[in-house]
């Protein structure tokens, strides 16, 4: 918008770039992980390139098939190994989007996330439609999830609320 | 019930938590911290705040804090989006006509050089280098943006309490619903009536902003808020109220419909998804559509 009329829209307007801004300030604020603030740079970059679906978020759609019923504990059989140290016990996290908030819970065992769950899922939206990521912080041994098409918001709020939990876990 | 109130801001802030624990006490430090840390660095009173000291030398770029590049990074899109009724860079303007004055020391902050016709477009950002250049000698004025700032991210701190309310003289952010488990209601103070409410309004998870004629009111009509377009205070309009999910949404956003006037104030809300009350000097009410007073 090069000569910005009264009510233009900046992309979703001026309700996402003040979320983005307070998001940043606090993560900057908080001196977070690095990765959850590339994280967020990216997806910005990435909500610009506007219909540019990639595989990952495909496969999470697919994975919508199998994802039903209420929040539950994720735990999965083959997992990759952890690339950081933590320490046995249960650890709890909290991510923020303007939609609202997520808390995850992780369960470390023997140094290995056993299970990743969404314990609280304050949204505004169901959290039913992120429901394959807790798996994936299993498979993974890690934060990074897929992108979900449609639900980035609690996508990373859950991210964040995971990070937040591992980082109680390395303490 | 923790309740706790601190000056910041030029303001009484004040934050309440219905629950209780040790954890609350912590999360409400931090919820107040945030508010010194961006008065610190956004107030252009204080001749010592990262703003002012970035504002000293125009003509260069100065790289700045991630807060206070963001608060003026969105100080920025919020004028663009409101064709410059929003703009902050009134702030010489507002020092010329009295509005300079401390609210903790008294002292009159004065950066000297004479009002011209800076505008949002005379500052220039590079998001590479995070550096903020001004093209010309002029005073930026965050207040409101940089309030709403403070109150969103003390909102992001009680966050995990759900139920929390903090109220920064005119800038309110209610999570969740009060002691009595309904949400929050707000009222809106009649402009011309002290004491009494014009409306009210029932919020939950929302940022509430008002915004009065009333407010540091001088003698001969002028008032807080300047029409960056002419550099008078707009005249129509006595009071403006913007419900949306983000303080410094809010207040940006009501400051703009001051100068813009009712039909284009409303304009805007409809066109930015907020909702939005706004009182004239007949006293008479614009409503957005999805505008609801409380049962």
């Amino acid at each position: 918008m090069a000569e910005g009329g009264i009510g233009n829209k900046i992309g979703c307007g001026l309700a996402c770039a003040s979320s983005a801004a307070i998001f940043a300030v606090f993560l900057a604020g908080n001196v977070r992980t690095r990765s959850a603030v590339d994280r967020f740079a990216r997806n910005v970059a990435e909500k610009r390139v506007a219909g540019m679906v990639d595989r990952r978020v495909r496969s999470v759609q697919e994975g919508l098939h199998w994802a039903s019923g209420a929040p539950k504990a994720s735990a999965a059989s083959s997992t990759a190994e952890p690339k950081e140290h933590w320490k046995d016990g249960t650890y709890k996290g909290w991510g923020f989007s303007r939609h609202g908030d997520i808390e995850a819970t992780v369960v470390i065992t023997h140094g290995r996330i056993e299970t990743a769950a969404i314990s609280q899922c304050r949204t505004r939206y169901s959290c039913g439609v992120i429901e394959p990521l807790p798996g994936q912080v299993v498979q993974r041994q890690s934060p990074d999830i897929d992108y979900v098409s449609g639900a980035t918001q609690s996508a990373d709020a859950f991210y964040e609320a995971v990070v937040a939990a591992l980082q109680k876990a390395k303490a | 019930m923790p309740v706790r109130t601190e000056a910041a801001m030029g303001t009484l802030v004040t934050v309440e938590v219905p629950a209780c624990g040790s954890d609350v006490d912590q999360a409400m430090e931090r919820a107040f911290c945030w508010f010194r840390e961006i008065e610190a660095r956004c107030s252009r009173f204080d001749e010592e705040s990262e703003l002012r000291r970035a504002s000293a030398h125009a003509g260069a770029a100065i790289r700045v804090s991630p807060i206070l590049y963001e608060v003026v990074r969105f100080a920025l899109l919020a004028a663009e989006a409101t064709g410059g009724a929003f703009d902050p860079t009134v702030g010489r303007r507002m020092e010329m006509r009295g509005f300079a004055r401390n609210y903790r020391t008294g002292e009159i902050a004065a950066s000297g050089e004479p009002a011209d016709g800076a505008t949002w477009r005379d500052v220039e950002l590079d998001p590479s280098a995070h550096t903020i250049r001004l093209g010309r000698p002029l005073t930026l004025d965050l207040g409101g943006v940089a309030k709403g700032f403070a109150v969103d991210l003390a909102a992001r701190e009680l966050a995990p309490f759900r139920d929390f309310a903090i109220d920064a003289g005119g800038d309110l952010y209610l999570g969740g619903c009060n002691a009595l488990g309904s949400p929050w209601r707000v009222g809106i103070p009649h402009p011309r009536i002290e004491g009494e409410l014009i409306a009210a309004l029932a919020a939950s998870d929302r940022a509430v902003c008002t915004s009065g004629d009333y407010e540091r009111r001088r003698l001969d009509g002028e008032h807080h808020i300047l029409d960056p377009r002419t550099g008078d205070s707009p005249r129509r309009v006595a009071s403006v109220t913007v419900m949306a999910p983000q303080a410094v949404l809010a207040d940006a956003l009501a400051t703009a419909a001051f100068v813009l006037g009712p039909e284009a104030g409303i304009e805007l809300f409809e066109s930015q998804d907020v909702e939005g009350l706004i009182v004239t000097v007949d006293m008479a009410q614009w409503r957005t559509r999805s505008f609801r007073h409380a049962a």
